[in-house]
């Protein structure tokens, strides 16, 4: 998690807005539990916080398309203003 | 009489009958229901779900136009939350397994969410409970209309003081529209939305008072403080006295300011200045107007174009832009400045993301790139200067060469409007952002080749200190007053005083009252900045003269010691006045 703000409501959505456009499963996991990230309740409660790992675990057809999307908006820290 | 204290957010002091709202809370008995009954109980639930999000989905066509843009924002979250998969899977779960009724699976569910939200050690993350909740609340209600019919009343609140356990974004809708004075609730913390919403309504109101659904009876006279949070219950004569009291000198205050907003922005020496909003969403400009702006100076359309996945018609752009143009008259509309910090959802596919955004492709440079996107910009902002007085400003500029490309696409879609017959403002100023380093001390050639220039403070600072404001290892060194952004400043404002080309400034520099007198001493006249720094800063200049603030200036300019530099700006602040300047 490289913004500062972690996984806020706004970039939760993002996530989901985002892992709902493939057709795979999409999976984050903070060691603790792993939630679907097509869940918004899944993903606000990882808890993700600045500096904390998550791991993403993509399962199907176009797996290969969702892990790059996925791990795409993590890096852009969710177009996060200053 | 008695008192309650909780949190107090918004402004002002209100007293006024209470208007007590029931909601329903969880807590009853678990219900468990017969096998053959499971299917109902999913269909049921299913419905409720369904309803749930169709009337959010209503609600959130109907925001007032006036409504603080945070309701909208967070009408979507609940409505994304309502529609998740996982809280209608699990809460059929229970009803499945466990037998229990709809209701009942529902706030099972709830109380596996919950338990994870308080246990968050994030305090922002741990109050998104209340979002939780407040969903599930909801769909709750729409369950128990299966049994009853709840009235939700349509009154008016008019000088009513509501209380209720905890108002939801779509609640806030409706009772925006029934003129509640004040607010009350026993949820609700100073970060949470119901905070937000007494700030953007301006109205007092106390949260977090847990309790105040049950101790406060329904039409009793209450007083609600924003500023000590408390909340007194049928007050007495005396109390009344002196809250009344209280609530005048708040409104004489509030007043000041808007007597502010009709004065003259105009030095003790009679050198005039102009103060302009920098807006971005179209809410804003109703708040510009009342702080008393005379323009905009820097209209952003990044949002235009931000968190969704087509880019917006020129049609679009158009309206957007004669709203503007229409209520504030005279608007400085910057073309795109996207890429490094604001990136588009739709920007997704558009390739590797840079290694290092603000130094890559952005800005001017990715409109020159994007040309399409570019010119239906472009086009939109002519048309809409046939609806005033409209400027165009290009960010990020550092050489000549991409400036001169930008006057040609400029100049061609011209043209284009011209043999279409659309009406446009062929006299439509061209400026440039100086925000680049390179540009401010090219200011001359800039200033010769553009009718305006604009000074970015922001960016400006971190270009040239090569500090990040957004990394925290480093942000103690992002400094307005450093030597070479005080001399940058003064080259642009020279540069335009030589060429007579108005120059401005539109960083948070000039939102800022503590450097108002300097800026003024160096020669900036036109200010622009966020629109609830207007006031302050119009006050400031009403007290300064520029001609005693000049020895400061050129002390703070020449100095090579911060600390003398802050020193003088200090004594500038407080003594940078006629009558006390025989030292």
């Amino acid at each position: 998690m490289l913004n500062t703000l972690g996984l806020h409501a706004r970039a939760a959505a993002q996530v989901v807005r985002t892992a709902s456009a493939f057709q795979s499963k999409v999976y984050l996991g903070n060691g603790e539990r792993e939630v679907s990230a097509k869940s918004i309740m899944g993903v606000m409660m990882l808890a993700a916080t600045q500096g904390m790992t998550l791991a993403l675990r993509v399962e199907g057809a176009d797996e290969r398309e969702a892990y790059t999307a996925m791990n795409e908006i993590f890096n852009q820290r969710f177009g996060e203003d200053e | 009489m008695f008192y309650l204290q909780g949190a107090g957010v918004g402004s002002g002091i209100a007293v006024g009958p209470a208007y007590v709202i029931q909601q329903s809370v969880f807590g009853a008995a678990v219900q468990q229901v017969e096998s053959d009954q499971l299917d109902t109980e999913v269909a049921r639930l299913e419905r409720a779900l369904q309803n749930t999000s169709q009337h959010l989905e209503q609600t959130r066509l109907e925001v007032p136009d006036n409504a603080p843009k945070e309701i909208a924002a967070f009408l979507d979250a609940h409505i994304m939350m309502v529609n998740d998969p996982t809280l209608r899977e699990e809460t059929v779960k229970f009803i499945r397994e466990s037998h229990y009724s709809a209701e009942s699976a529902l706030a099972a569910h709830r109380g596996e969410l919950v338990e994870v939200f308080v246990n968050m050690e994030d305090e922002y993350l741990r109050s998104k409970k209340a979002d939780v909740d407040q969903v599930i609340q909801q769909i709750h209600q729409q369950l128990l209309k299966d049994y009853s019919d709840p009235d939700v009343s349509e009154k008016s609140l008019d000088g009513c003081i509501l209380v209720a356990h905890d108002l939801t974004p779509a609640d806030t809708v409706q009772f925006m529209r029934m003129k509640m004075n004040a607010f009350v609730t026993n949820l609700g913390s100073p970060i949470s939305h119901v905070a937000i919403l007494a700030g953007s309504l301006q109205i007092p109101a106390v949260v977090g008072l847990h309790g105040a659904v049950s101790r406060i009876a329904h039409g009793t006279v209450i007083a609600v403080d924003a500023r000590s949070g408390s909340v007194i219950v049928d007050p007495d004569e005396k109390t009344l006295e002196r809250l009344n009291a209280r609530r005048e000198k708040y409104e004489r205050h509030q007043n000041r300011l808007l007597a502010l907003k009709d004065l003259e922005p105009v030095t003790l020496d009679g050198k005039k200045t102009t103060l302009l909003a920098n807006v971005e969403l179209p809410e804003d400009v109703d708040h510009a107007l009342n702080c008393g702006a005379m323009g905009v100076g820097l209209y952003r359309t990044e949002y235009l174009f931000m968190n969704r996945m087509h880019q917006p018609s020129e049609e679009e752009q158009f309206q957007a832009y004669v709203h503007v143009v229409k209520a504030l008259k005279r608007v400085t509309i910057r073309t795109l400045d996207l890429g490094a910090d604001k990136q588009v959802d739709g920007g997704r596919k558009q390739g590797k993301v840079a290694i290092n955004p603000a130094l890559g492709l952005r800005a001017v440079r990715l409109c020159l790139r994007a040309v399409g996107t570019f010119r239906s910009q472009l086009r939109a902002i002519y048309r809409a200067s046939a609806f005033g007085e409209v400027q165009c400003m290009i960010p990020m500029l550092s050489n000549l060469e991409e400036l001169r490309q930008v006057l040609t696409i400029i100049e061609e879609v011209k043209q284009e409007l011209s043999s279409e017959n659309i009406v446009y403002d062929p006299e439509v100023k061209v400026g440039g952002m100086i925000e680049v380093p390179a540009a401010a001390i090219t200011a001359d050639q800039f200033a010769q080749a553009l009718d305006f220039l604009s000074v970015g403070t922001n960016d400006l600072i971190q270009y040239t200190l090569a500090i990040d404001r957004v990394d925290d290892e480093v942000n103690y060194l992002y400094d307005p007053l450093h030597c070479s952004i005080l001399r940058l400043v003064k080259n642009v404002l020279d540069a335009g005083a030589n060429y007579d080309k108005p120059v401005s400034l539109c960083g948070e520099m000039a939102s800022d009252g503590r450097y108002t007198r300097l800026l003024l001493g160096m020669g900036l006249r036109i200010f622009s900045m966020d629109p609830g720094a207007i006031p302050e800063v119009k006050q400031i200049i009403r007290q300064s003269d520029v001609a005693c603030t000049v020895p400061f200036v050129e002390t703070i300019m020449a100095s090579s010691d911060s600390a003398t530099r802050t020193g003088q700006l200090a004594r500038l602040n407080e003594h940078g006045q006629p009558v006390q300047l025989q030292l």
